[in-house]
C-alpha cells in the first residue's frame, strides 16, 4: 500500500509571527497523519527587508543622520532579527520533529510578498500557514495586508490551500 | 515608493497646477495665486514624500522666482539663514560627542550605578535619553542608545514579548522625544521655526527681536521635563514590571564601561567645548547669532582634530540644509506676496474667536499632524500659515515660534512618528498597540500641560502671548 505525500509551508517572518500559527500548522500535520498521508513541514523564515528599508529611510530622512548611522542601525537591526529568526525556527523545528514529521528549515532577506510567491510557486505545498504583520488601522484600510494579498495569489493560481491568521505578540 | 508615495506624486502636481493656473477669485490673482501653487505642491510633497523631502524644498526654492513669486537672487538668499547653520553645527557638534565616546560614557556611567530595579532602570533611561539631548540631537541620542539597549535585553536574556523589553525600548525612544523639547540643541525643527519667524520678521519690517538660546530652552524645557515624568507613570502603569533580576544587566553595562578604558582626552576636549558653546549661545547668541557662535565651535572641533571631516560628512544628512534651507524661502514666498493674509481678510474673519482656544487647537493640530508627518514638515506646513492667523486672533507671531516646535515634539503613538520609534519598532520587539494607547494618552496630556505653560508659565517668563485686542 503506498502512502500519499502532503506537504506544509509555515511562513513566519520579522513582523509576520505566532506561536498559534506554528500550533496549527502541526494540527495539520497531526490531521493529514491521521488519513495516513506521509507528512513533510517545511519552515520559511523571511527577515523582511521593507521593514529595515523604512527604518534606514526614517533615520536619514526624517531623522537627518548620515549613511553611517543609517547602515549602522540598519546592521543592528539585521543582526537581532538573524538571531531571532534562529531561535524560532528552532522552537518550531523541535515541535514538529518532537511529533515525527520530517521538517526542512531555511531564513532569507527580501521581501515577504514575494519570497511567499516564490516559494508557492513551486507548487509543491497542499497548505500554507501564512500571518498577517501588526499593522495599523489606517495602514491596512488603506493599503490592505500583504499575507491577504499573497493568500489571495495563491488562490487563485491554484498554488495550494491557505491559512491565513493575526499576528501576536 | 510608498502608496502615500505614489498618491503623492500624481496629486502634488495636480493641486500645483489648478492653483498656479486655474480660475481663482481676482483677490488672489498674480504672485500670491503661484506663491499658494508652490505651498501646496509642497504641502502634498512634504506630507506624502513621493522625493526625499530637501528634494521638495529645492523644488519650491526653483519654482519661487521662476513664477514671479520671490526676485531670483533673494530666493537662494534664504537660504543663507543663521538657523541653517545653526543646525548644521549641532548635528556636528552631535558628530563628535558620539564619535569621541563621550555620550556613551554618560549613558553606562549613569545606567550602571542606577540598574538597580526594573522601575529604576527603566526611568532612568528615560532621563538619561531626556538629559542627553539637551546637547545632542534627539535622533542622534536614539541611535546611540539602541545598541546599549539592545545589549542590555540580550543581557537579561529577554525576548520579544517581553514587557519589560518594551518598556525601556519605550522609555529611550520617549525619553529622546521628550528630551527634544529642552533645548535648541535638541531637535532641528525648533531652529526652522526660528528661521522662519526671522525671515517674517524681515518680509514684514519687523524689528528684530531674536530668540535666545537661553529664552527658547526656559519656554520648552517644562514641557520635555513633565512630558517625561508623565511618560514614566503611563510606561509604568502599561508595561507592569515582570520581577527580573537586574543583575546581569549591571554586570554587562559594567563590562562595557570598563572596556572603553578611562576617558580620553578627546573626550574631555569636547566636554569642554560643548559646555563653552553653550554658555557662548546663551551669553552671546542674540548680538552673534547662534549659527555662528555654533559654527566657531564645531570649527575648535575640526581644527582640534576631534573629528575629521569625513567622519562629519557621514554623520549627517546633509539634505537637512537644504530642506530647511527651502522651506524657508517657501514660507518667505507666502509672506511677500501676502497669500494668507488675503484668504484669511477675504473669507475666513477670525477676530472672534478666542486666543486661548486657538493656542489650544494649534497645539492639538501640530501634536496630532506630527504622529503621521516629520515634525520639520509640520512645521513648515503649519507656521508659515499660523503667523499669518496669529495676529488676527490676538496671538503674538513671536509665540508660535515656542509654541509649535513644542507642540511638534508629541509624537509618542505611532511607529514611523519619529525615528526614534521607527527604531525601536525595527527591533521586533513592539507591537503598534504597545505604544498605541499609552502614546495616544501622553500626546493628549502634554499638549494639555503645554496649553497649561502657555497660559501660565510663559507670562511669568516674560514671553508674551496675547496681545490684547485683535
Amino acid at each position: 500500500m503506498t502512502t500519499s505525500s502532503y506537504r506544509i509551508l509555515l511562513v513566519m517572518g520579522t513582523t509576520h509571527w505566532s506561536h498559534a500559527l506554528t500550533e496549527h500548522a502541526i494540527a495539520e500535520a497531526v490531521a493529514a497523519d491521521a488519513r495516513g498521508a506521509t507528512v513533510e513541514l517545511d519552515v520559511l523564515y523571511i527577515i523582511e527587508q521593507d521593514d529595515l528599508d523604512r527604518v534606514y529611510r526614517s533615520v536619514g530622512e526624517s531623522g537627518f543622520l548620515g549613511t553611517r548611522p543609517q547602515a549602522e542601525i540598519t546592521s543592528l537591526l539585521l543582526q537581532e532579527h538573524l538571531r531571532v529568526a534562529a531561535k524560532r525556527i528552532e522552537e518550531a523545528r523541535r515541535a514538529v520533529e518532537e511529533r515525527g514529521y520530517k521538517t526542512t528549515e531555511r531564513h532569507v532577506t527580501g521581501h515577504y510578498e514575494a519570497e511567499v510567491r516564490a516559494a508557492a510557486s513551486t507548487g509543491q505545498y497542499d497548505v500554507i500557514f501564512l500571518s498577517r504583520s501588526d499593522k495599523t488601522f489606517l495602514s491596512r484600510f488603506f493599503f490592505g495586508s500583504e499575507a491577504d494579498r499573497v493568500a489571495r495569489w495563491v488562490r487563485e493560481e491554484g498554488y495550494g490551500k491557505v491559512v491565513v491568521e493575526d499576528t501576536e505578540g | 515608493m510608498t502608496g502615500a508615495g505614489r498618491v503623492g506624486l500624481v496629486l502634488g502636481p495636480a493641486v500645483f497646477l489648478v492653483l498656479a493656473f486655474g480660475p481663482l477669485p481676482e483677490v488672489l490673482a498674480g504672485p500670491p495665486q503661484r506663491a499658494l501653487a508652490v505651498m501646496a505642491l509642497c504641502m502634498v510633497w512634504w506630507l506624502t514624500s513621493p522625493v526625499a523631502m530637501p528634494i521638495t524644498s529645492l523644488l519650491g526654492m526653483a519654482l519661487l522666482p521662476l513664477l514671479g513669486v520671490l526676485d531670483k537672487n533673494k530666493a537662494v538668499a534664504l537660504f543663507g539663514n543663521q538657523a541653517v547653520f545653526f543646525v548644521i553645527a549641532a548635528f556636528i557638534i552631535a558628530a563628535v560627542t558620539i564619535r569621541t565616546g563621550l555620550s556613551t560614557r554618560i549613558t553606562l556611567w549613569a545606567l550602571r550605578r542606577l540598574a538597580r530595579s526594573e522601575d529604576i532602570l527603566a526611568g532612568s533611561i528615560l532621563l538619561v535619553a531626556t538629559l542627553l539631548t539637551s546637547v545632542v540631537v534627539s535622533h542622534a541620542v536614539a541611535a546611540l542608545l539602541l545598541p546599549i539597549m539592545m545589549e542590555t535585553l540580550r543581557a537579561l536574556g529577554l525576548e520579544p514579548g517581553s514587557r519589560f523589553a518594551r518598556r525601556m525600548l519605550l522609555s529611550m525612544a520617549w525619553g529622546t522625544i521628550c528630551g527634544s523639547n529642552l533645548t535648541l540643541l535638541s531637535s532641528a525643527r525648533a531652529s526652522l521655526a526660528l528661521g522662519m519667524f526671522e525671515s517674517w520678521n524681515a518680509s514684514h519690517g519687523v524689528a528684530a527681536s531674536p530668540i535666545g538660546f537661553f529664552e527658547y530652552s526656559s519656554a520648552t524645557a517644562g514641557i520635555a521635563l513633565i512630558t517625561c515624568l508623565l511618560a514614566y507613570v503611563i510606561l509604568r502603569a502599561y508595561h507592569k514590571p515582570e520581577g527580573l533580576d537586574m543583575a546581569p544587566a549591571v554586570q554587562q553595562l559594567a563590562e562595557k564601561a570598563k572596556a572603553m578604558g578611562p576617558i580620553s582626552r578627546k573626550e574631555m576636549f569636547t566636554g569642554a567645548t560643548v559646555v563653552a558653546m553653550v554658555v557662548a549661545l546663551v551669553l552671546f547668541g542674540p548680538t552673534y547669532g547662534l549659527g555662528t557662535i555654533a559654527l566657531c565651535a564645531a570649527a575648535v572641533l575640526f581644527v582640534a582634530q576631534i573629528i575629521r571631516w569625513e567622519d562629519a560628512e557621514t554623520f549627517v544628512n546633509w539634505g537637512v540644509a537644504l530642506l530647511y534651507g527651502g522651506a524657508i524661502a517657501v514660507a518667505a514666498g507666502l509672506e511677500e506676496t501676502r497669500a494668507v493674509e488675503i484668504i484669511v481678510e477675504t473669507w475666513f474673519p477670525l477676530a472672534q474667536l478666542s486666543p486661548a482656544l486657538v493656542v489650544l487647537v494649534l497645539a492639538l493640530s501640530a501634536a496630532v499632524l506630527t504622529e503621521f508627518v516629520s515634525n520639520a514638515a509640520v512645521i513648515a506646513l503649519l507656521l508659515p500659515m499660523c503667523m499669518v492667523i496669529a495676529p488676527q486672533v490676538g496671538i503674538e507671531a513671536r509665540a508660535l515660534v515656542f509654541l509649535l516646535p513644542a507642540a511638534a515634539g508629541l509624537a509618542f503613538a505611532f511607529p514611523m512618528a519619529t525615528p526614534a520609534m521607527a527604531m525601536i519598532f525595527g527591533t521586533g520587539y513592539l507591537r503598534t498597540q504597545d505604544s498605541f494607547v499609552p502614546g495616544v494618552l501622553l500626546t493628549f496630556l502634554g499638549s494639555v500641560a503645554l496649553f497649561g505653560l502657555v497660559l501660565y508659565v510663559w507670562p511669568l517668563l516674560g514671553i508674551v502671548v496675547f496681545s490684547g485686542a485683535p
